[in-house]
This record gives structure tokens, sequence and C-alpha cells, in this order.
């Protein structure tokens, strides 16, 4: 690294980091969402069977 | 569950925002690094994403004393959904180091202190996950985590300090001139700025998540108590 | 558990007036028990000298602890055996609480919660110690090198107490927790970290007779591990069994 003239080719690694954070991010907020999602139902199922009871 | 209040769904729209203006400026509009070259540009979004990751268990730790002290179920609620996010976040800048580290250490990982501090850390908070789905009564669930989350949290600089006295080859950007550290580099201006806009961002991806997260808990926790009066019902 | 009747008759005035004695007093109660149901069953301390005695053993093999190798990893071996034998003993000390409805009678008990905590504790400190004088002279023999110096015994008397001190308060949450066996370490080890790592190189440290100035940050660390922990223990633990 000492020797080198000018910047070292490191494209690859930079597009490696970002896909990581990107990726884990957009992973994260999918998988909220999908919490939300089966969440929402069984509020919905609950409604059904309250409803049923009442 | 409410709708969606107005003010969180501008701050998604906001943060989204200032995410796309961050990734232009540290991709695009911050100088190329004179000797490690594009790489170098991981740095920017790996440093706030540690941060977030620190600023998120200090909140857990924090919500939990508040929690064990007054007994309020919403301090508890912050102090999950915040782990979740640091898990998250450390989880990001651990390999984000990594994938750094390969060109510029020759390796992908060593044990330096920061290295290893974050990654027990990041199984302090995984641990603290566990011990939370290992305990029904919701009640003694939320006890049990804002202790673990204490003692987890108290740990943290211990564990920092006790590799520290090993010799460390992490170079340290801010506020540090020891140039033997190697892959260590002077911010110029403009990179200065898309530093700090990194960590402004982050740390608004942070607010934005956990309000999200904690929506979403506060749903969990509703679904769950139906659940049970249907089922005793 | 007929030792336990010492806690509970304790009468709740006697905790105004003489109130430090009285705190002694209901922790060396529980110390008390502890050992006495011990030294009855001797199970807990028979448990923990077998396993730590296999996994020296393991070390061995896996190591191939000749001479040369022997020295270098020595405080390693043994803190790592310490380590695992402790969160076997601290399982079934909390566990035997738990099951047979002992911690429950020691909550009604007028005393104060933070008693049972230092009672476990110190109990708890007395078996891992008992395990590891025990240790001690087997690897001495085994391996003919010299453990008795006084430097080695002090470091592991300060990681003793401070493992204990954090064990016993994560094994009262574990065993009350569905996975609670395979909870314990998955929680307390990476708490450890600090203290185990100083402990190691300390000890290694006075093994291989280094200068004190290189043993002694180790030492300081050790030591505000420990006081950091008996504190947030101590301040924690009513909110591990309250009901």
């Amino acid at each position: 690294m000492m020797f080198q003239v000018g910047p070292a080719d490191t494209l690859n690694y930079m597009i490696a980091g970002y896909t990581v954070i990107l990726g884990t991010i957009g992973l994260y907020i999918v998988n909220i969402i999908l919490r939300f999602r089966s969440l929402r139902q069984d509020e919905a199922l609950l409604d059904e069977i309250e409803a049923e009871q009442a | 569950m409410e709708r969606t209040p107005k003010a969180l769904i501008v701050l998604t729209w906001l943060t989204s925002a200032v995410f796309v203006v961050a990734l232009y400026l540290v991709l695009i509009w911050a100088p190329q690094e004179a000797i490690m070259g594009d790489v170098q540009r991981v740095f920017y979004f790996h440093v706030a994403a540690g941060w977030v990751g620190a600023l998120a268990f200090l909140v857990t730790a924090i919500a939990g004393g508040i929690y064990l002290a007054r007994g309020e179920q919403r301090w508890d609620r912050i102090a999950v959904a915040s782990v979740e996010i640091g898990i998250i976040f450390t989880f990001i800048n651990i390999v984000t180091g990594s994938i750094w580290a390969r060109p510029i250490w020759n390796t992908w990982w060593t044990w330096d202190p920061r290295l290893v501090t974050a990654t027990i850390m990041l199984l302090i908070y995984i641990a603290y996950i566990m011990l939370r789905q290992g305990i029904e009564d919701p009640d003694r669930r939320a006890r049990f985590g804002a202790v673990y989350g204490i003692v987890g949290f108290i740990s943290v600089p211990l564990t920092f300090l006790s590799i520290r006295i090993f010799r460390t080859i992490h170079p340290i950007v801010v506020g540090s001139s020891d140039p033997t550290a190697a892959g260590a580099f002077n911010m110029t201006a403009d990179m200065r700025v898309a530093f700090f806009f990194s960590l402004f961002t982050f740390t608004l991806i942070y607010i934005t998540l956990l309000w999200h997260r904690l929506r979403l808990q506060q749903l969990m926790e509703k679904i769950e108590e139906r659940k049970l009066t249907a089922l005793s019902s | 558990m007929p030792p336990t009747t010492d806690v509970v008759n304790q009468k709740p005035e006697s905790k105004a007036g003489g109130s430090l004695r009285a705190y002694l007093r209901s922790i060396a109660a529980i110390v008390w028990k502890d050992l006495a149901a011990e030294f009855r069953s001797r199970e807990l301390i028979g448990a923990m000298l077998v396993f730590a005695a296999l996994v020296i053993l393991i070390f061995n093999f896996a190591l191939e602890l000749d001479i040369r190798t022997r020295e270098a990893v020595t405080s390693g071996v043994l803190w790592v055996t310490f380590a695992f034998a402790g969160t076997l003993g601290l399982n079934r000390s909390m566990a035997i609480e738990k099951d047979r409805g002992c911690l429950d009678g020691l909550l009604l008990a007028p005393v104060d919660r933070t008693a049972i905590y230092f009672g476990k504790a110190i109990g708890n400190l007395f078996f891992m110690l008992i395990v590891e004088a025990i240790i001690l002279p087997m690897y001495s023999v085994l391996y003919n090198v010299n453990l008795f110096q006084p430097g080695l015994i002090f470091v592991i008397l300060l990681g003793s107490i401070g493992y204990t001190a954090v064990g016993t308060l994560l094994a009262s949450m574990a065993v009350q927790a569905r996975t609670r066996d395979m909870l314990l370490p998955i929680l307390l080890f990476p708490v450890l970290i600090p203290l185990l790592l100083a402990a190691v190189k300390a000890s290694n440290g006075f093994l291989m007779g280094f200068e004190m100035a290189e043993i002694m940050p180790w030492i300081n660390l050790m030591i505000a591990y420990d006081v950091i922990f008996i504190a947030v223990a101590f301040m924690v633990f009513d909110f591990v069994v309250e009901e």
C-alpha cells in the first residue's frame, strides 16, 4: 500500500459493503411489515370470534 | 390499532428523502480517498451504524432502568424495540467493517478491541432476545429484560477496556493523530460533511424505525392480551 | 428443608434495631442452609468436580499438553474449566431453590431480598472455591506445575467473586425461564468476558513470573468488575425474585 501510485481499485468491496447495508435495513423493514400484516390478520380473526360469541 | 399518525408518515418520508441525499453524498459527492480508493466510502455508514447500535443499547438500558423504577409498560416497549434495531445496526457495523478490512488490513477479521467488543455486544443482545422469548409472564419478561439490559450494557465498556489493553490496529479517524494505525486517513472538509450527514441520517432512521417498531409492539401486546381472554372465555 | 427455619423464625422487629447484624445473620442463615444441604447430599460439588476433571482431561488430549505448550495455556485451561464447572453449579443451586419451592419460602420470610442474594452468592462462591481447591492440586500433580502461589490464589479468589456475583443474579433469572439450562451460559458468558480475560491474563502473569507492573492493570480491572457488578446485582435483585 505504501508504494502504490493513486488510489487502490476497491470498488467491488464498496459495492459489497453498500449491498449489505441496504439489504439488511431493507430486510428488517420487510420483516416489520410482515409482522404487522400477520398481526392484523390475527386481529381480524379475533374480531370475528368475538362477533360470533356476542 | 389506530391509523398511522400523520407525524409518523411525514417522518418516514422525510427520513427516506434524507437517506437518498446521504447516499448521494457518500457515494458520489464525497471525494475518493487517495490511497484506499472507493472502499473508504463504506466508512461513512459503517461508523454511523455503529453509533446507532450503541445509542440503541443505551436507550434500552435507560428505558429498562425507568421501567424498573416506575413499572410502566411503555418503557419496556421502548427497550425491546430499541434492542432489535440495535442488533440490526451492530450487525451492519460488523459486516461492513469486515468488508473494509479485507482490502485494507488484508484480512476479514482481526482480534481488535472494537471488532471483538462489537461482536460480544451483539451476542449479549441476542441473549437478551432469547431470555425474553423463554419467559411467558409479560410482567416478569419485562423485569428480566430490564435487568439483563442494564447488566449487559455495563459490561460493554469493561469488555472494551479489557481487550484494549492489547495493542489495537483499528484506526481512530475522529479525534486521533496516531499515524501508525493501519488504514488511518485524514478527512477532508467534504468528507467531514458526508460523515456528519451520515450520522444525522442514521439517527433519523433509528428514530423512525423505533417509532414503527413501538407501534408493532403495542399491537403485539394487544393481540396477545385479546388471545388470552378469547381462550379463557 | 429444616435449615431454613432459622430464617423464617427471625422476628421482623430485629430488622429495625441492630439492623445490620440482623441482615448479616440472615445472610449467614441462607449460606448455612445451602452448605448444610450440600454436606448431606454432596451432589452439587460432586458433579462439579467430576465435570471439571473431565474438562481438564479433554483439554489434555485436545491441546496435547506437552511441557512447552503447557506453560502458556495453563491459566486458560484452568479458567475455562472453572467457568464451565461454575455454570453447572449455578444452574443446579438455583434450580434446587426453584423446584423444591425453597425460593418461595425464602421470599415469604421477613428478610431483605438482597440478603437472599448475598446468601446465595456466598454459598455459590463457597462451592466454587471448594471445587477450585481440589482442582488446583490435582492439576499441579497431573502436569507437574506449581500452582500454589499467593498471587495466583488471589486472582482466583477475585475471579470467583465476580463470577458468582454475576452468575447468581443471572442464574436466578435463567431458572425461571422455559429454556433454563440452555439459557444460563448464553446469558452469562458474554457478560463475563472482561472478567475471564483479566483472570486468564493475571494468572498467566503470575505463573510466568511477570513483573507486577504488567499484572496490575488486570488485577485492577477485576476489582473494578467485582465492585461494579456486586453493586448492580444488589440494586436489581429485588426485581428478579419479585412475584
